[in-house]
């Protein structure tokens, strides 16, 4: 029974009149609801969700044609490409990875390593390929813009995938797993919208704390890149030695610390009194954004090569590895960085400051790693 | 075109949700009116409708809050903050295309020292009221914000 016959019952009836036939049609259209309840309360609740689930459909594909014509609009802008990139782009769009096979997981990693190598270097040559007139700054950003638009893609994809499944056989239980996800997919999709306009312009994201703290702390120092988009410098700090890395900027690079973090152990052959991993971790819900905390271990994100890599290298030279990371949401950390996060800079490198003096003597080695994309961050 | 769009329609909303609460109220009144003349039925039918009706004006108005709040976060301008090392000279400025952190921007106006852009950040609405220090506002249609605390 519908609003709109309600309030026309009530509009024609006056509801202060005496007419009991009105009563007796919405006691009749009570039981019959009942009635139909009973027997198709499922299907009406599977109506009801696919219903849900196609509205969010129906936002995802705006998202996804919204994402697609900024990244077009700023690859023509920047690259200036003879040919239409549309075409180019829509490939890249549905590009994938297949993972290598599990079965005997031993050695795993380095072939999963080499996979994403392979795939990012694909990814960079296709974009510089499409921008021809784009600089190297500029083709990481518009990389990064190419990414939220596959991941903008991919999800549309798959939602629409288990939609039009679950109505195809009608099953409530598929539906039921996709309307349960959909706020925390629409979530999702709606920080990627919010990141693709920040690597559009270049601006630094909620993720870029980690680069920046330690971009604070390579001013004035002499740098050198060490490492596929890793930028090192020699510091003092606290009267310690101190080897900083970041992913080089401001292009939006994450690089390879893991990598960096080898090699610096190799080249001081072991000797490293500490390492300490700076990086933005996702926040639990009611935690205030910009938090500090510190803990053990190798705080950095992605797939795990590069957590492994730092996890393998200190394990095997006994290096105390210690972790301070900035607390913030998903949407924060793709999203333009917010006041409460760059505020958390001087924070951190105080926090920071305080487990070097209290974990290493003057005059040893340490490394300070900063983790996290640099885009928008120079050092 | 599309945000005007898109208020006309937020509008629109919000004014019909508006007189479908006004309405449910009016019916319940007009019920509880006809309760006191001895007609109970019509009061079961005025109390099951407008429960109805403020139900859905509530959820409708409650959804517009939401995305009035989105819209809000979504109109919120980045900010760039120049700095000088020596002086303490800051200017706050809207971020422009070209602009990163650590970026070398020229020369002091003050001290003639090396100014450099020293953070970029998402506009904090509540900023102006919390900061103690003098801000003088010399460009206020770029919304710039020169502070100098030297």
């Amino acid at each position: 029974m519908s609003l709109n016959t309600v309030l026309q019952l009530g509009l024609l009836g006056g509801l202060g009149g005496e007419d009991s036939s009105i009563g007796t049609v919405i006691s009749t259209l009570m039981y019959f609801s009942f009635i139909l309840f009973i027997f198709f309360g499922q299907k009406i609740q599977l109506w009801t969700m696919l219903w849900n689930a196609s509205g969010s459909i129906k936002k995802l594909e705006y998202m996804k044609t919204e994402t697609k014509n900024l990244t077009l609009k700023t690859i023509r802008e920047i690259g200036k490409p003879k040919e239409d990139p549309a075409s180019r782009l829509n490939s890249l769009m549905e590009h994938f990875l297949i993972s290598p096979v599990d079965l005997d997981p031993a050695g795993i990693v380095p072939k999963l390593d080499h996979l994403l190598d392979v795939r990012d270097d694909k990814f960079k040559s296709d974009v510089e390929r499409i921008a021809p007139e784009a600089d190297d700054v500029q083709v990481n950003n518009l990389e990064n813009l190419v990414e939220v638009s596959l991941a903008l893609n991919t999800i549309f994809r798959i939602v629409r995938h288990f939609y039009l499944l679950g109505k195809k056989t009608s099953s409530f239980y598929l539906i039921l797993q996709l309307q349960m996800i959909l706020p925390l997919v629409m979530q999702q999709a709606e920080a990627l919208i919010g990141a693709s306009k920040a690597f559009a312009k270049g601006q630094p994201i909620g993720d870029g704390v980690g680069p920046l703290i330690v971009s604070k702390l390579m001013i004035g120092k002499r740098k050198r890149k060490i490492e596929k988009d890793v930028i090192v410098a020699k510091t003092k700090f606290e009267g310690r030695n101190a080897i900083v890395l970041k992913a080089e900027g401001p292009g939006g690079n994450v690089g390879k610390p893991g990598n960096a973090v080898r090699k610096i152990i190799t080249e001081n052959k072991g000797k490293i009194s500490m390492v300490v991993m700076i990086d933005a971790a996702l926040k639990f819900e009611g935690e205030k954004t910009g938090e500090i905390s510190e803990g053990i271990g190798a705080a950095i994100g992605g797939i795990g090569t590069e957590k492994f890599k730092i996890e393998e290298e200190t394990s095997k030279f006994k290096i105390p590895l210690y972790a301070i990371i900035i607390k913030e949401s998903i949407q924060e950390a793709i999203t333009p960085m917010k006041k409460e996060i760059n505020d958390a800079v001087d924070k951190a490198t105080d926090k920071v400051r305080s487990l070097v003096k209290e974990n290493s003597k003057k005059g040893d080695t340490i490394i300070i790693a900063g983790i996290g994309n640099s885009i928008g961050i120079g050092q | 075109m599309d945000r005007e769009r898109g208020r006309t329609y937020f509008y629109i909303v919000a004014l019909f949700s508006m007189g479908i609460l006004i309405y449910s109220f009016y019916i319940l009144y007009n019920s509880l009116t006809s309760y006191q003349e001895g007609q109970t039925e019509n009061l079961y039918i005025g109390i099951v409708v407008a429960i109805i009706g403020i139900g859905l004006a509530f959820s409708s108005l409650t959804t517009l809050r939401k995305r009035a709040i989105m819209l809000k976060e979504m109109e919120k301008k980045v900010l760039a903050v120049e700095f000088c090392d020596k002086c303490s000279f800051k200017k706050v400025r809207l971020f422009e295309k070209g602009d990163y952190v650590n970026k070398k921007i020229g020369k002091c106006t003050q001290c003639n020292s090396e100014l450099s852009i020293n953070a970029i950040y998402l506009e904090d609405k509540k900023e102006p009221d919390k900061s103690p220090q003098r801000v003088s506002t010399s460009q206020p249609s770029s919304l710039t914000i020169t502070v100098c605390s030297a």
